[in-house]
């Protein structure tokens, strides 16, 4: 599966495409991170576990969409956008969406 | 670029939560996280509070708590009717004291204005006793069962466990769990408090009991506030999970069976 | 009689957020399972009308019009899923409840967008955003009530 983030695949030609695909996941942090990053807030910086928490995330929901796409017959996903959004206190949903298409 | 209408099969379902079992699944898998940390923080507390009771020695809190009067009480005045009933209580008191396993404080008598017969450790030795109690208790036996009650707390520490329990678990659930929409998790608290407290309760009836055979040499007629409250008191046996005294019923059974 | 009342009373305490929560469980379930059933049904009639992100037109095609297409929908929990992610958020990991949620109101406004204009042939240039937009309950930890806006291009080819 080709992924990319521009409209077209530089150097291959899109033959069709099979409309929208997308994933999304939503995680929560839990208060041992939440008591370290109030820590780490005094002094700034990376965040290392959110930062973990996040990307283990988008990978998930990007595999969500991987999956939907394969199961259209696609063999590559443009125009990638992700999306990141606080849905509640202390939680987060990492949203990923594209265009399904298939390349000659 | 062609539009081609293709099915994504079950994958178009990927983010949509699991559905009904999703939902119980989640539901089964947290409710046994939060029983589990609720345990562990329950214990963790228990630890700490033992630990500080043990900390705080008979003469400290003799000291620390030795002017503490509660502002319920009504006062030195012991209003006529209860002159007798008053100069009794004093004399058993004074005589249950000198008992080996009562712990060392300034024990005084205070008391209360109020019908429900009860009686009540507070931290520094001060023993309040409700006139309702007055009213209901007749003899010797029952009122010292009463009052070797009340000093079986003092020397379990109960009021001083009792209150760190609940003073630090409130805290720890509140801390840990918000205090939103999760008053579920300090209703449990609660209910495990409660639990704690029915046991301090049966402790001290059995140090009541021991109180009573060293210094009197017999106990006939202790459960009589039992049989009292048991009168006044009809509920189910499980309602008594919401209570912090056991039923007054099975606290009579257990009198009648160990101390026959 | 006094002690009857105190122990309704005290059962009260206890057992209403339970009822409450089963209550929340049984038709907020229901709700949902309707929801999603009706977004299948719609999603399958508009099968034939694809919303992407990209820019694919049909090169064989002439476009006819061209127009932006917005269409946004307010959600938020109910009672049980609610206290499920509070609970999740004390411990941490995926949160179901709000993935179920999030999922149904992005496919109603995509479809919301669709029927806007269900003469046109596709939506391109699709753009999703979700928002909290403020908590319901008032209070800081409470769960936000969330906005999800789909906005995008719709097209009509000539025929």
């Amino acid at each position: 599966m080709i992924l990319t983030n521009t409209e077209t695949i530089p150097g291959l030609n899109i033959v069709e495409h099979y409309g929208l695909v997308s994933g999304n996941t939503v995680r929560a942090k839990n208060i041992g991170r939440d008591i370290a990053a109030g820590f780490k807030n005094l002094v700034g910086g990376e965040l290392k576990g959110y930062t973990e928490l996040l990307e283990d995330a988008r990978n998930e929901a990007t595999n969500r969409m991987i999956e939907q796409a394969a199961g259209m017959g696609a063999n590559a996903i443009v125009n990638i956008r992700f999306s990141t959004s606080a849905v509640a206190q202390g939680a987060a949903e990492l949203y990923v969406y594209g265009t399904a298409v298939k390349v000659g | 670029m062609k539009y081609v209408q293709r099915d994504p099969g079950q994958s178009a379902e990927n983010s949509s939560g699991g559905g009904t079992r999703g939902t119980l699944r989640e539901l089964l898998t947290l409710t046994a996280l939060v029983c589990l940390a609720m345990t562990v923080l329950y214990f963790g507390i228990a630890f700490l509070t033992d630990l500080a009771v043990a900390g705080i020695s008979v003469d400290r809190e003799r000291r620390m708590f030795g002017g503490f009067s509660p502002a319920i009480a009504t006062g030195s005045e012991i209003p006529e009717q209860y002159a007798e009933e008053w100069a009794l209580l004093e004399s058993v008191l004074g005589k249950l004291s000198h008992h080996p396993g009562v712990v060392a404080l300034d024990y005084r008598l205070v008391l209360m204005a109020e019908d429900e017969p009860n009686a009540f450790a507070i931290p520094g030795g001060t023993i309040g006793v409700t006139s309702g109690l007055l009213d209901s208790l007749e003899g010797e036996i029952p009122m010292a069962f009463v009052i070797g009650h009340e000093l079986g707390h003092f020397a379990h520490r109960d009021h001083l466990k009792g209150m760190g329990r609940r003073i630090g678990f409130s805290i720890a659930v509140r801390v840990v769990f918000g205090g939103g929409i999760d008053s579920m998790t300090s209703k449990g608290a609660e209910l495990m408090l409660l639990s704690y407290s029915r046991k301090q309760e049966t402790l001290a009836d059995a140090f009541a009991m021991e109180c009573l055979d060293a210094v009197y040499g017999r106990h006939d007629g202790a459960g009589q506030l039992f049989e009292i409250l048991d009168q006044s008191a009809d509920l189910p046996d499980w309602a008594y999970m919401f209570s912090t005294h056991p039923d007054s019923q099975a606290r009579l059974r257990l009198l009648s069976e160990k101390w026959r | 009689m006094e002690e009857d009342f105190n122990l309704v009373l005290v059962l009260l305490i206890y057992a209403l957020p339970v009822l409450l929560a089963l209550m929340a469980f049984v038709i907020g379930g229901l709700i949902e399972r309707a929801h999603f059933k009706s977004i299948r049904t719609r999603e399958a009639a508009f099968a034939h009308y694809p919303a992407v992100p990209t820019c694919s037109l049909d090169g064989d095609r002439v476009v006819g019009e061209a127009r932006l297409v917005t269409a946004s929908i307010v959600v938020s929990l109910d009672y049980f899923k609610r206290i499920l992610a509070a609970f999740r958020n004390v411990f941490g990991g995926r949160v179901r409840s709000y993935e179920s949620l999030l999922d149904r109101a992005k496919r109603e406004a995509i479809l919301r967008m669709k029927e806007q204009y269900p003469e046109a042939d596709l939506i391109v240039n699709m753009r999703i955003n979700t928002s909290q937009i403020g908590t319901t309950d008032g209070r800081k930890k409470g769960m936000g009530a969330v906005e999800v806006l789909a906005t995008g291009t719709v097209v009509r080819y000539q025929s």
